[in-house]
């Protein structure tokens, strides 16, 4: 009997670290194919840029770049290996351009008798992704689309997005070791750690844009030649949201409800903030843009505490500048 | 070693690794850092299989262990901008003394020993940087004005020379004031007679020098760019740097990628350089002679920052608690409950 009972003991024990362990790895899991999901769908809607006419359908080229862009975001603030192995930081977005060098190489570029796809990626930052394509389509000195440079920019990113898909399983977002009983904590905090990046970079531009001498820091702002600075924000912020309420299941409840409350907050501003940045002028919405982003502020910093509470998960214990 | 290694490595973790790295430390080490553990703020000493010896409790966050290499004496100090630094002996973690920073001055986290004296990087409050001098027993003797800010890591690199870290960079508590026109360099300076020898400045101006290490008298700094915002225009820079020839000479090139143009701690011996970055959770080891990399991995080591060496041996820890070594090939990797702060050092049993 006795024996019996200190078995129990034991393989209860091991069954609730069990169950703990799954969760961690399971919630990682989800955050990876979270990540995935958004490889997957940038690459079908740069795919239709390719296939839309630039004459007659610029309506759903419009539609697509932002589409695949908004995807784009969602991975474009992480530490995925596979993109800084290939060095493909600079390949799909060019931000911030303190110096609107995106005009400037632009010109040049399309100065040029004759441009594909690996012109493009012989060139600089500039002229490459999301930026260079939106010069196409909204930059007021393009009278009509140049169609040649559309589709050279845009096979160039789907190159990359190729080679990013085919060795996603190589650099695994997430190391299969940290989805181990072992290491799983790691993985968790990995995880943890590129949605703290994403908060702080989304955070990050939005301080950039509101300021007094925003109109003389134009080009701080996200996608300011499309004027879709705020969509995209919006968009930012709703991925961030997903990808917290994946991995926030780990936390306790108590801690689930705090997230909750500010996410359910920040949804509240994100439909009560315009598209169109310079809509917060003409709509007097500057002090919610300031809330916005005081409440952004206060989630990154209740993410970092409920983290370090609930899992003794540090975020950038060691990385302050200067030490 | 690139990752499908590391991996085959890693999976190795083990009694039997415990077994091959306890063969390679001939002599006992005592590893001592600090960190954070359930809330408090501590002092912390493993062996070399990541067992812990003691822990004893600091009155805020530290940053940086020095030793005195003819006794057991370290000196523990607070991150800057902090107010106190405490001698204890190694062995035990017993306070010897403790101090708080001279009237209306702070810490910038780092110190060292010298054959008569500590040296402990030190600010006023407009955070213009000086050495405070102390006598081996922690009495403060005198200052040596540096004419800069932002002094950070210091290091002896003979009896009487010292080499000095200096950033450049003017704060108020933890906020850059002057990141548009900051002049970083490396300072020599000789205690015995109080005189700055030497002034080196780095060719490129954005690049702040924040860490260095000294191995028989030859000096390599470390480099950072604190303005994020121009790291487009410095991807191709140098970050780690030796004093050759009277200058500092760019020797190796961290892949901006991963290290993020950001170095939180280097050590170096006769055959290996370390780095960390702790914002690419990497860990970077070179080839001395060569220069050339042998280990570059990024997000295996979560927060990855405090190094040390020893036989042959790199051992590093990190934010989220856990430590490693490396002996040759084979990785070893415990847990502790403590979250490790930058640094760590070497004592010797």
């Amino acid at each position: 009997m006795r024996n019996l009972i200190q078995f129990s003991v034991i393989f209860f024990s091991l069954f609730t670290l069990q169950v703990q362990a799954t969760a961690i790895t399971d919630s990682t899991k989800q955050f990876e194919t979270k990540v995935l999901g958004h490889i997957d769908l940038m690459n079908t809607h740069t795919a239709k840029l390719m296939n839309l006419s630039c004459d007659t359908q610029k309506d759903k080229l419009v539609k697509n770049w932002k589409i695949s862009y908004s995807h784009y975001l969602a991975i474009s603030y992480m530490d995925l290996e596979v993109i800084t192995k290939n060095s493909l930081n600079y390949s799909f977005s060019f931000w911030p351009d303190k110096k609107n060098l995106i005009a400037q190489k632009m010109r040049l570029l399309l100065s040029a008798a004759d441009f594909t796809d690996a012109y493009i990626d012989n060139s600089s930052a500039p002229v490459k992704g999301y930026q260079a394509i939106e010069y196409l389509l909204f930059d007021d000195s393009q009278k009509q689309i140049n169609c040649q440079a559309l589709k050279a920019i845009t096979q160039n990113m789907l190159n990359n997005i190729t080679l990013i898909t085919s060795q996603i399983d190589q650099f695994r977002i997430i190391k299969a070791e940290f989805l181990t009983t072992q290491r799983e904590i790691e993985g968790a905090s990995i995880a943890f750690n590129q949605i703290s990046n994403h908060l702080s970079a989304i955070i990050k531009k939005v301080e950039s844009i509101t300021n007094d001498k925003i109109h003389e820091k134009l080009y701080f702002s996200d996608a300011w030649r499309s004027k879709q600075a705020l969509y995209f924000h919006k968009h930012n912020v709703n991925h961030a949201i997903k990808y917290i309420q994946i991995m926030s299941v780990l936390l306790s409840k108590q801690n689930q409800k705090i997230l909750q409350t500010q996410i359910t907050k920040l949804n509240k501003q994100l439909t009560q903030l315009p598209n169109n940045y310079f809509d917060i002028y003409t709509q007097n919405k500057e002090t919610l843009l300031f809330k916005h982003l005081a409440t952004l502020k206060k989630l990154s910093k209740t993410l970092s505490n409920v983290i370090l509470a609930d899992l003794s998960i540090t975020l950038g214990f060691n990385n302050s500048d200067g030490d | 070693m690139h990752r499908r290694e590391l991996l085959k490595y890693s999976i190795l973790m083990g009694s039997l690794n415990l077994l091959n790295c306890s063969k390679a430390i001939k002599k006992e080490v005592l590893i001592i850092g600090s960190g954070k553990l359930n809330n408090k703020w501590v002092l912390s000493a493993i062996n070399s299989t990541g067992h812990t010896l003691y822990q004893k409790k600091l009155p805020k966050r530290a940053h940086h262990i020095s030793k005195n290499k003819n006794n057991s004496h370290g000196l523990v100090i607070a991150r800057r901008p902090g107010n106190y630094a405490r001698l204890f002996d190694s062995k035990t973690g017993q306070t010897i003394k403790e101090i708080n920073a001279p009237n209306n001055h702070f810490f910038f986290g780092h110190s060292c020993f010298s054959k008569n004296n500590i040296i402990i990087s030190c600010g006023d409050q407009t955070s213009l940087g000086k050495l405070a001098i102390y006598d081996l027993a922690l009495n403060f003797e005198y200052f040596i004005e540096l004419n800069n800010y932002g002094p950070h890591q210091i290091e002896l690199i003979n009896n009487n020379q010292i080499a000095v870290a200096v950033g450049g960079l003017q704060t108020i508590e933890r906020k850059i004031l002057n990141m548009e026109d900051f002049k970083s360099e490396l300072i020599i300076v000789d205690v015995s007679i109080n005189t700055i020898i030497n002034r080196y400045k780095l060719a490129n101006s954005k690049l702040s020098i924040r860490h260095l290490h000294t191995h028989n008298s030859k000096v390599i700094v470390a480099a950072q760019l604190p303005d994020r915002d121009t790291l487009f225009e410095n991807l191709n820079t140098a970050l780690i740097y030796e004093l050759k020839d009277n200058q500092l000479k760019a020797i190796i090139h961290p892949n901006w990628n991963t290290f993020k143009q950001y170095i939180a701690s280097i050590s170096f011996d006769d055959t290996h350089l370390i780095a960390t970055s702790p914002k690419g959770h990497t860990l970077g080891i070179w080839s001395i002679s060569d220069n050339a990399i042998l280990f570059d991995t990024q997000l295996s080591f979560v927060d990855v920052a405090g190094i040390t060496q020893f036989q042959n041996t790199a051992f590093w820890s990190t934010g989220l608690g856990y430590s490693s070594s490396k002996y040759n090939d084979v990785i070893i990797t415990s847990k502790q409950e403590i979250h490790w702060d930058n640094h760590w050092n070497t004592f010797y049993v």
